[in-house]
């Protein structure tokens, strides 16, 4: 997949919000990268848009979303239906109020095979393959419920999303995901409601998923510890724009951006010697109102006087790390 | 830190149970029972003075519960808290409007504890009188500092929570909190809401306020980095009991409950040589209404030891300094 140059703005009467600003972002079928930044920094957004599912009144203004070479931005709403949990499939951070209350958790996870059809070829065309398409679905859905883990899904199948507990309802919306074996998933903040030791389980599983069925994983976080030991890759967002991007480790160890390096001082961490934390000063800019061609600049520690009004770029600072900033 | 050998405060198989009543119709008709939740169950604990002690734990465990009990915000079940030497297990009023003034609480959600149709002069007005500050002008002056001292600004005097965000609301939570001059707070999720780097602020704001007011805290939080930040000595709750207790350095490297090992070992953490080999748990937390027999843990512990581990609930032992409640020990 390929991001280029995505815009996605909100109207509001302040002005124009421009929640995701300039993204370019290329991933490899497979890979597992991670969004991390603070709330409000389009995150969430960019996530969205790559569905085309931008809430109203938000649109994406202009950019192109290129899924193994097609653009999604241009395709008819028809078509991004089919895409749609088939190819791209997406899960959301709190799985109580993504899960329908009212219907029974197998016969959700069923409805996605039943939309995109995935068992009809086996069962034959209407009126006959229909009730083997049935019980072919079903199988399915019990052999999926199966594969992330939740146990005697026979009879799982038939309960109701609050009968589940809140890791449970995450391994179910997993099984959505799944059903359709799509190339890439995105996770939004899938692990943010749950616990440390059921965020490990969750994060075990979808690795494996990874490992298996060779399914690119866009997780999207706030965590850095998460992102730290999950993904290859990390990108932090902030105020709307990447402003840096490059292998775990690299980024963790050897920050460039001073956002970056101020995040990572600010969290705690549990090494030896006790460092007091330093925490970013000031607040996140206003989005709608954004001074500086630089949204960090009044933030930053490093800032120079050309940081007002030099033109910034994503820039390749070789070792396949990228980095919005004036210094490199 | 300093160690004054009296504990600050002393809490003694602490129990809060909920009853959960059905009605007649529901038992006659459905079979439906009472059902009791022992969110706390039989909890002992010392705080030292001027220490941080944190409790961690996974939602449900109790430890919010535990927090408000010690404070008298739920009355407990049966158990003994006891202090600065009082016990204050059955206060009459005036004995707990003076621990009150002395035992505070900072909330987990900002939004939530402050009273939208109030002024930040309105909400620090009350316990300013209640410390027996009734006069306009020195109310006026304390507001001020106080704000300073949580860092805002005096022109925030007249604002509405609305107005602050959310690392601001837990500034005033605390300035709230620090108007009755107390000795101990009892700090609930005081940062899990907040984005990192506002966190890291209200961490350093509680650190540096520790130190000048010779406070208290009992720190409750489910982040484990955040609690080995500020901890001086850490409690691990699971499923309302107590399951290990110890200096936060010694529990981090010599965790000894299984529990403990397991919940240190899922933490993520962004340094390489930190992470511990991963212990992943199986199925969730057992619900509180009729809990299991025995060891709370025994149905997901890796190294069940046996019968013993179903029928017998172990007990918290001293091995020392190192408290812990497990059968292997």
């Amino acid at each position: 997949m390929e991001i280029k140059g995505l815009r996605t703005v909100f109207p509001t009467s302040k002005g124009e919000v421009v929640a995701a600003k300039d993204v370019d972002l290329t991933m490899e079928p497979g890979q597992i990268i991670g969004l991390v930044g603070e709330s409000g920094c389009g995150k969430s957004v960019t996530m969205l848009s790559i569905l085309r599912l931008v809430p109203h009144p938000g649109r994406i203004v202009s950019g192109q979303v290129l899924f193994f070479g097609e653009d999604l931005v241009k395709k008819s709403p028809l078509e991004m239906r089919r895409i749609r949990g088939k190819e791209i499939a997406m899960i959301f951070q709190d799985p109580m109020t993504t899960l329908n209350p009212v219907f029974k958790v197998g016969e959700q996870i069923r409805e996605s095979l039943r939309i995109h059809g995935i068992m009809s070829e086996q069962a034959g065309s209407w009126p006959w393959g229909a009730r083997y398409r049935l019980q072919a679905e079903r199988d399915k859905v019990i052999q999926l419920m199966e594969e992330v883990g939740i146990p005697s899904p026979q009879a799982r199948y038939h309960e109701y999303p609050h009968q589940f507990s809140g890791g449970m309802q995450q391994r179910a919306l997993i099984a959505i995901a799944l059903a359709c074996e799509p190339r890439l998933l995105l996770a939004d903040e899938p692990t943010t409601a749950l616990d440390v030791t059921i965020q490990a389980q969750i994060l075990d599983l979808l690795r494996r998923i990874n490992e298996t069925h060779g399914t690119g994983i866009i997780l999207v976080t706030h965590d850095l510890g998460v992102a730290a030991e999950f993904c290859e890759e990390i990108v932090v967002m902030y105020a709307g724009q990447i402003v840096e991007r490059g292998p775990t480790d690299e980024v963790i160890q050897r920050p460039l951006h001073p956002y970056t390096r101020g995040l990572l001082r600010s969290i705690p961490r549990i090494t030896r010697e006790k460092r007091k934390l330093e925490p970013i000063p000031g607040v996140v800019p206003d989005l709608a109102n954004l001074k500086y061609n630089c949204a960090f600049y009044d933030r930053c520690d490093a800032a120079l006087p050309k940081c007002e009004h030099d033109e910034l770029e994503l820039r390749d600072v070789g070792g396949g790390r990228l980095v919005r900033c004036v210094l490199y | 830190m300093k160690e004054n050998n009296a504990p600050l405060l002393e809490v003694v198989d602490l129990k809060k149970y909920f009853y959960i009543r059905r009605s007649f119709l529901a038992r006659t008709l459905a079979g439906a029972r009472d059902q009791v939740i022992k969110a706390v169950d039989g909890v002992t604990l010392r705080i030292n003075r001027g220490e941080t002690l944190g409790l961690v734990g996974e939602s449900g465990c109790g430890k919010t519960t535990l927090g408000r009990t010690i404070l008298h915000l739920h009355r407990a079940t049966s158990g003994k808290i006891v202090f600065d030497g009082q016990d204050i297990s059955n206060p009459d009023r005036k004995a707990l409007s003076q621990y009150r003034r002395r035992a505070q609480i900072v909330f987990q959600n900002p939004y939530a504890s402050l009273n939208p149709r109030k002024t930040v002069r309105q909400i620090l007005t009350i316990p300013l009188r209640n410390r027996g500050v009734h006069d306009r002008s020195q109310q006026e002056a304390e507001i001020v500092e106080l704000l300073n001292r949580v860092g805002l600004n005096e022109r925030h005097i007249d604002s509405y929570p609305h107005q602050f965000s959310g690392g601001q609301r837990q500034r005033i939570g605390l300035a709230r909190a620090l108007a009755m001059h107390p000795e101990f707070i009892v700090a609930d999720e005081p940062v899990s809401s907040l984005d990192v780097s506002v966190q890291a602020q209200i961490i350093n704001l509680l650190e540096e306020l520790q130190e000048e007011f010779h406070l208290t805290y009992l720190f409750i939080a489910h982040d484990l980095s955040v609690i080995y930040y500020v901890s001086d000595r850490v409690a691990v709750m699971y499923l309302g009991h107590m399951v290990e207790v110890a200096p936060t350095r010694e529990l981090f490297d010599r965790p000894l409950h299984p529990y403990t090992q397991a919940l240190l070992s899922a933490i993520p953490v962004v340094d390489r040589e930190a992470r511990r080999e991963r212990i992943i748990l199986e199925g969730t937390v057992p619900s509180p209404i009729d809990p299991p027999p025995g060891c709370r843990f025994a149905p997901r512990c890796p190294q069940k030891k046996g019968k013993v581990c179903e029928h017998e609930t172990p007990p918290l032992r001293d091995l020392g300094g190192h408290l812990v409640a497990c059968h292997l020990y």
